[in-house]
């Protein structure tokens, strides 16, 4: 009897069934393994033996190849295996929009037939997009860290305040609705709008969303003689009513108002998004991201063609986090879309040893993007006439994406209550590098032939 | 038909969602269509109970729903399958389906009616309703909660 079968075994345990186990007959089309959401396995076949064949004899032998391989997979697999009864499903009779999900399986090369896989997951999907550029006026930015505290939101507020004073149209969104924070630096309390997003999302659920739009984002006081402005969509507004039940309403698909299908929660922000961008005539959107892997964090990072800032502290955490969700974005072939988008920025840099800091720091973030973000060189670049030239950057490429841009910690601003102090002097100690990168980012955007 | 403890386990939502589908489906190719809409009916009834037994819906040995409310055609069923939906990590399913009935015109009561009071508009829409259960149903299988 062999041994439990754990999650992450379950794709090379198919693949031995699939390569031992090769008596399915290839009329019946390829086999998808999908993975439900408790992590059991169920194969998806084309065509019914009885559909697949006329002759009696030819139907009777399939029916009997399936019944042996639900035997062996659930011996193979045990509790991740359905019934053997029940362990085939067919195409034909799922309906038309589940089939074309299982177009997206992917994949494993075992066959014959042709295996390929399929994840179904309540969560943890969005991070698996395959991001398709959003067309739009503004340019948007995000700021990402694996986890808080490591200055992602103070960084966005001297961003805004640092472009609003070159005379753009900045709007920045608190995205990190689970720790609501960053309006506070740039909005004082009594001049927070009326509404934040949570209370987008619950009206929008209704249909009614346009009620709270006009009044979910305020002027900051900080852009007051700025040549720019400076908009803030809070989390939550001054009203912040019952924000908990509201934000466990936030991460729900909706029925289209038309009665048409469904919307998902991804799509509904992503639609906000554009909304808010339009109304403010942004030229700049920057979006302050949940912290970690948690759904909402997915959205701003690979379905809004933003460039992606990811926060990062030179510690094994970070970079066996970052690692994590990497080795993902590689997987699932999401890394291509991405990986043009992505730039590592040191934070919290200490004040002593910066040098020696900041040397460590980037090799930890080449080792990452050698690992799973970079194109292999080929060993003779002359012979790879006609291919697209390799992602690929050295150790020491200062534009690279792996080249930590940072920002020094200082004394002055660890201890700033609200950014209305924020002078010069105090900006550019910390963050000159960090601006001139978001400068670079801007104008590289204007230079896009898109 | 009774298994040893007094329930009756002839009930089998899926089956029934099956066959009143597929049974629907010839009658419409015929255009019978009083008949192919009674079914449609019937089976989208069939395809939601599915769903919401394998949701934690608690059947009485009868074979039907525990609870009142669920023990409805369509024309109540729809609403209460969005109620029940809520709360069971069940929203994606429900937010699948328009909360607007579209067999809030479909009664039992009409299989008493004259042929030409059921019309081929009505066996459309709700074939197209259908499809939609249908969708639900294909998720859930799909999620390995049926």
């Amino acid at each position: 009897m062999p041994g439990p079968v754990l999650f992450d075994e379950v794709e090379e345990r198919i693949r031995e069934l699939v390569q031992s186990e090769n008596s399915l007959p290839e009329d019946l089309g390829d086999l998808i393994a999908v993975r439900d959401l408790f992590g059991r396995i169920r194969f998806v076949l084309e065509k019914r033996p009885e559909d697949s064949f006329k002759e009696k004899a030819l139907q009777k032998s399939a029916r009997k190849a399936l019944e042996d391989f639900a035997k062996k997979a659930k011996e193979k697999l045990g509790p991740r295996a359905y019934p053997p009864d029940q362990a085939f499903l067919y195409r034909g009779e799922l309906a038309s929009d589940v089939d074309s999900e299982l177009n997206a399986a992917r994949e494993i090369d075992a066959g014959p037939p042709r295996l390929r896989f399929l994840d179904r997951q309540v969560t943890g999907l969005g991070w698996a997009t395959t991001p398709r550029p959003e067309p739009t006026k503004a340019h948007r930015i995000a700021f990402y860290s694996l986890k808080g505290g490591v200055g992602r939101s103070t960084s966005a507020a001297v961003a805004a305040w640092h472009l609003a004073r070159q005379g753009k149209n900045v709007l920045v969104l608190d995205l990190d609705l689970e720790a609501p924070g960053l309006s506070s630096s740039l909005l004082p309390t009594e001049q927070l709008p009326d509404f934040g997003i949570v209370d987008w999302f619950v009206e929008d659920a209704v249909g009614q969303g346009e009620v709270v739009l006009k009044e979910m984002v305020a002027a900051s006081p900080l852009a007051q003689d700025l040549d720019g402005q400076l908009w803030v969509a809070p989390s939550h507004g001054r009203l912040p009513g019952d924000y908990l039940a509201k934000l466990g309403r936030c991460y729900l698909d909706t029925p289209q108002p038309d009665g048409n299908g469904h919307e998902s929660w991804e799509k509904r922000l992503v639609r906000l998004i554009k909304e808010l961008e339009v109304r403010k005539g942004a030229d700049v959107v920057l979006i302050d991201v949940r912290a970690g892997l948690a759904d909402l964090s997915s959205v701003p990072v690979t379905d809004l063609g933003a460039d992606v800032l990811l926060f990062a502290l030179d510690t094994d955490q970070t970079w066996e986090g970052y690692k994590l969700l990497f080795q993902h974005w590689r997987r699932t072939e999401a890394v291509r879309a991405l990986r043009e988008r992505l730039q590592i920025v040191a934070a919290l840099v200490p004040e002593t040893e910066r040098a020696e800091y900041l040397d460590s720091f980037r090799e930890h973030a080449w080792d990452l993007f050698r690992d799973y973000v970079y194109d292999e060189v080929p060993p003779n670049p002359s012979e790879s006439d006609g291919e697209l030239e390799p992602f690929n950057f050295d150790l020491t490429d200062e534009s690279a994406p792996h080249a930590p841009v940072p920002i020094y910690w200082h004394r002055g601003l660890a201890s700033l209550r609200n950014l209305h102090a924020l002078d010069d002097q105090l900006v550019s100690a910390s963050f000159d590098r960090f601006l001139e990168t978001i400068d670079g980012l801007l104008k590289a955007g204007a230079e896009d032939p898109t | 038909m009774l298994a040893g403890d007094g329930r009756d386990v002839s009930t089998d939502f899926l089956d029934a969602f099956e066959r009143h589908r597929s049974d629907a489906d010839l009658l419409f190719g015929n255009e019978r269509w009083p008949n192919a809409d009674q079914l449609y009916g019937f089976a989208a009834e069939c395809g939601l109970k599915a769903v919401m037994q394998a949701l934690g819906m608690r059947l009485r040995n009868d074979g039907g729903p525990k609870t009142r409310s669920y023990r409805v055609h369509i024309d109540r069923l729809w609403s209460e399958f969005h109620a029940f939906a809520a709360g069971r990590g069940a929203e994606p399913y429900a937010a699948m389906l328009p909360v607007e009935n579209p067999f809030s015109d479909w009664h039992t009561d009409q299989r008493y009616y004259k042929s030409e009071a059921i019309t081929e508009t009505s066996a459309v829409k709700h074939r197209e309703a259908l499809e939609r259960v249908h969708r639900v149903v294909s998720r859930a299988r799909m999620d390995g909660r049926l």
